[in-house]
């Protein structure tokens, strides 16, 4: 019943520094996936993220004690 | 503009043959009218019943569970659904809407989001797909009508959703909140039933790698 949904028919060269590809593959083996898998989640939750704060929304990360709050800005 | 993903053979009670259906991801306006000029109307008349067996209940009787209770008897829980509200909030590559077609009919709908976390997986934020909303045509119900058009359109849109989920790197995990009468559906699958959840007043489902890996088998 797999069947074959997505077209990936876009391609992309990233540039990274060797910082940066570290922290990819950091993040793809904590996550279990692919490099590109993780740069397509981030795209994801970025555009998600955009998208309530363009509409007013705050984007705020709370201590796990809930003692701090801080605003995280959304470049 | 819809782009076309699989075809299935699909015999139609109905029409008494086996019909070409189509998979396509994307709804184009002509869809979203059929989907008002052909459902709305019928999902209406069962909205309509739902309410008049729950108000000939005895005062007392009258709860949430009664009325789930009802609205699975006649087959439209999801008659408020706007479908067309539904394609226009999409956020880019965060959903994605798929249809069933026969033809121009629009035989089922279901509509994902790529940005929920896995509630089974032991590491935090593990992503999943989502299965935001699932609905068959209401011919296709068998609350509704008896025997349906089509069967087996909730298992190719499921199967749809864990497919994308291993295409993303997601291993299969793919979960939702079903409408009451539809949770049957779901353990039969492989689901695995995590319970009430307050925020949505459902039960969640998910699917862990191996059980999808067995639906998808199957």
């Amino acid at each position: 019943m797999k069947i074959k949904v997505t077209k990936r028919d876009r391609s992309l060269v990233l540039n990274l520094s060797k910082r940066e590809m570290s922290a990819l593959e950091q993040l793809a083996e904590r996550k279990g996936q692919t490099k590109s898998a993780v740069l397509r989640q981030a795209l994801r939750l970025y555009e998600s993220l955009d998208a309530r704060v363009s509409q007013g929304a705050r984007l705020v990360l709370e201590a796990p004690d809930k003692r701090e709050k801080a605003e995280v800005l959304l470049l | 503009m819809t782009s076309h993903l699989a075809t299935y053979e699909v015999y139609s009670h109905d029409f008494d043959e086996v019909r070409r259906i189509d998979l396509v991801e994307d709804l184009e306006d002509k869809h979203l009218e059929s989907v008002k000029r052909e459902w709305s109307p019928r999902l209406d008349v069962c909205r309509a019943r739902t309410v008049l067996a729950f108000c000939a209940l005895p005062t007392k009787k009258q709860n949430e569970q009664a009325w789930r209770e009802k609205e699975g008897r006649f087959g439209a829980p999801d008659s408020h659904w706007d479908w067309n509200y539904k394609k226009q909030s999409m956020l880019g590559s965060v959903h994605r809407i798929f249809a069933l077609l026969d033809g121009e009919s629009v035989e089922a709908l279901m509509r994902i989001d790529l940005s929920k976390p896995s509630r089974i997986q032991p590491t935090p934020y593990t992503p999943i797909v989502y299965v935001d909303y699932l609905a068959v045509a209401p011919w296709n119900r068998p609350p509704i009508q008896s025997p349906p058009r089509f069967k087996g359109f909730g298992s190719i849109l499921l199967g749809t959703a864990v497919s994308i989920s291993v295409e993303e790197g997601m291993d299969g995990r793919c979960g939702l909140h079903p409408l009451t009468q539809s949770e049957g559906f779901y353990l039969r699958v492989g689901m695995e039933d995590l319970g009430f959840d307050p925020t949505c007043k459902l039960n969640y489902f998910e699917f862990s790698p191996d059980a999808a890996r067995k639906f998808l088998e199957a």
